[in-house]
């Protein structure tokens, strides 16, 4: 149960660039044709800036120019990008890792730390309570605070799979590691958060509040 | 604590698992605490990956400046270093009285160097931009992005791939009102983005005074009444959207109606919120607008 293909295989390979929407639009652009620069950013900043959003927190003041580095550092790798992804998901992963190092050195600023819990304004959402939104958000500082803590591989693995969503397969693709590395990293990364999450004295009073 | 469950539970979160399926994760997710665990946080992340009003600007102006820094007619060589591109671009910027001296300086260097002058970047991206596909943030990394309805140009220069502003410029030559408005435009994006709401504020308001046809002013009303609206200032926000959609509206019509809305809650007008929701969700339901709508219509309900 659970096992996963690689998708190393040249064909599959292949195959992926093929089916890829953005893969033709890729290639003009590391060319650096100017037009298919602007489709592609068009196309993939949304989606960046949001990537970037979760790993800084809603609101972060420096997310746009996080999101704007981000979308240079695209750009640049285009040309070696080998299409074992979707450009979708290699743009992704370029947002993650230069947020995930925005983090790192802003946390060398103290420009990040408790205070992002304020920048995280009330959700209008009308699909949960006020308690499970603090709960939510009390969640997402605690997982943000432990990838500054972490070692990066474990904290890029561990980002990858709660904030992108990724499974073993995609993450082991995306780091250019086996399944089971990606296994070992997240079983790490999960034991330090069950252990982050277990202590946090605010979340088990918001968790205390709610109904069982 | 082998993560065992966890391709169905990738599977359920994109939509793909059958009944069955969603029966065994359930199952599943009762007994093990850390694909539990998994899932929570991942539905923690989900909730904070929407597009907020005002994306559409920004990925537009990072566009913008992609273009001109990745661009083929990026800085060229010029005797062994390279040209001041953007201390040009500053100079259009800070004065259009200079704009005449600098392209004519430009065409002076133009003879020096083997490759052509790099343009400086275009105008601000939304008049003269391609559409945005607007897309909601899929909790599927692998969805692709759902384009936005496209709309009619506001005027005879949009949506014309390079084009300038405004065809009331005059016959030849740089038009000094078209290059104003577009810095000014500029100018007003560059202190927003920046948190200078104040000062930004105040150019895209001069903005409209002093060249009131041009599509950036008519662009700077959505921009402008986001600034009003979280300044509190809901009523002149609620004046700036409906200029914008009152003359035709354009590419920025879905996030028009979304700060309509959300004037129209802070006014506590409920039913007229209602009903510009349900225009919102009706009229572009792919945009990264209509879940924020339909969770408020629900609200409403």
């Amino acid at each position: 149960v659970g096992s996963e293909t690689p998708h190393t295989d040249a064909s599959v390979r292949s195959c992926r660039r093929a089916q890829d929407p953005l893969r033709a639009l890729a290639l003009r652009a590391s060319e650096g044709e100017a037009a298919a620069i602007r489709e592609l950013v068009l196309e993939l900043g949304g989606p960046m800036l949001r990537t970037v959003r979760k790993v800084l927190g809603v609101g972060h003041p420096d997310a746009e120019d996080v999101a704007q580095e981000a979308v240079l550092g695209l750009l640049a790798s285009l040309s070696s990008f080998r299409g074992d992804c979707s450009v979708s998901h290699f743009a992704h992963q370029v947002a993650l890792r230069r947020a995930l190092h925005a983090r790192r050195h802003f946390k060398t600023r103290d420009k990040v730390g408790d205070q992002e819990l304020d920048l995280e304004g009330p959700s209008d959402s009308g699909e949960h309570s006020p308690l499970a939104l603090s709960i939510s958000r009390e969640r997402r500082r605690i997982v943000r605070g432990l990838l500054d803590e972490l070692s990066v591989p474990v904290s890029e693995a561990l980002a990858l799979h709660f904030m992108l969503g990724y499974s073993v397969s995609e993450i082991a693709t995306a780091l250019d590691v086996s399944q089971n590395t990606v296994w070992s990293r997240l079983k790490l990364g999960k034991k330090s958060l069950q252990k982050a999450l277990a202590s946090d004295r605010k979340l088990a009073e918001l968790l205390q509040e709610r109904p069982s | 604590m082998k993560d065992c469950q966890g391709q169905l539970l990738q599977r359920a979160r994109r939509g793909l698992a059958t009944a069955q399926e969603q029966t065994a994760l359930e199952s599943h997710l009762s007994s093990c605490e850390s694909c539990r665990m998994s899932a929570d946080l991942m539905g923690d992340f989900d909730s904070v990956g929407e597009a907020e009003p005002g994306d559409y600007e920004r990925v537009a102006a990072m566009a913008t400046y992609a273009v001109g820094v990745r661009g083929r007619r990026a800085p060229v060589p010029l005797r062994g270093s390279r040209f001041p591109w953007r201390l040009v671009l500053a100079a259009l910027v800070v004065t259009g009285a200079a704009t005449a001296g600098v392209v004519r300086f430009a065409q002076e260097q133009r003879s020096t160097i083997e490759a052509p002058l790099p343009k400086p970047p275009g105008p601000v991206p939304h008049p003269v931009s391609a559409p945005l596909p607007a897309s909601l943030p899929s909790s599927d990394p692998t969805e692709a992005p759902t384009p936005e309805p496209s709309e009619k140009p506001i005027s005879g220069a949009r949506g014309a791939k390079g084009a300038t502003s405004p065809s009331r410029a005059p016959s030849s030559g740089v038009s000094t009102t078209a290059v104003s408005a577009q810095a000014l435009y500029r100018d007003a994006n560059d202190a927003r983005r920046a948190g200078r709401s104040s000062e930004a504020v105040v150019s895209y308001q001069r903005l409209q005074r002093d060249f009131p046809g041009a599509p950036e002013a008519h662009a700077a009303r959505v921009s402008l009444g986001g600034l009003l609206l979280r300044s509190g200032s809901a009523s002149a926000a609620l004046t700036q959207f409906d200029a914008y959609l009152a003359t035709g509206g354009g590419q920025l019509s879905a996030e028009a109606l979304f700060g309509r809305a959300q004037a129209l809650r802070v006014l506590g007008r409920s039913a007229e919120e209602a009903q510009n929701l349900r225009r919102l969700v009706s009229n572009y339901p792919k945009s990264a607008y209509a879940t924020h709508a339909q969770r408020r219509l629900l609200e409403l309900r």
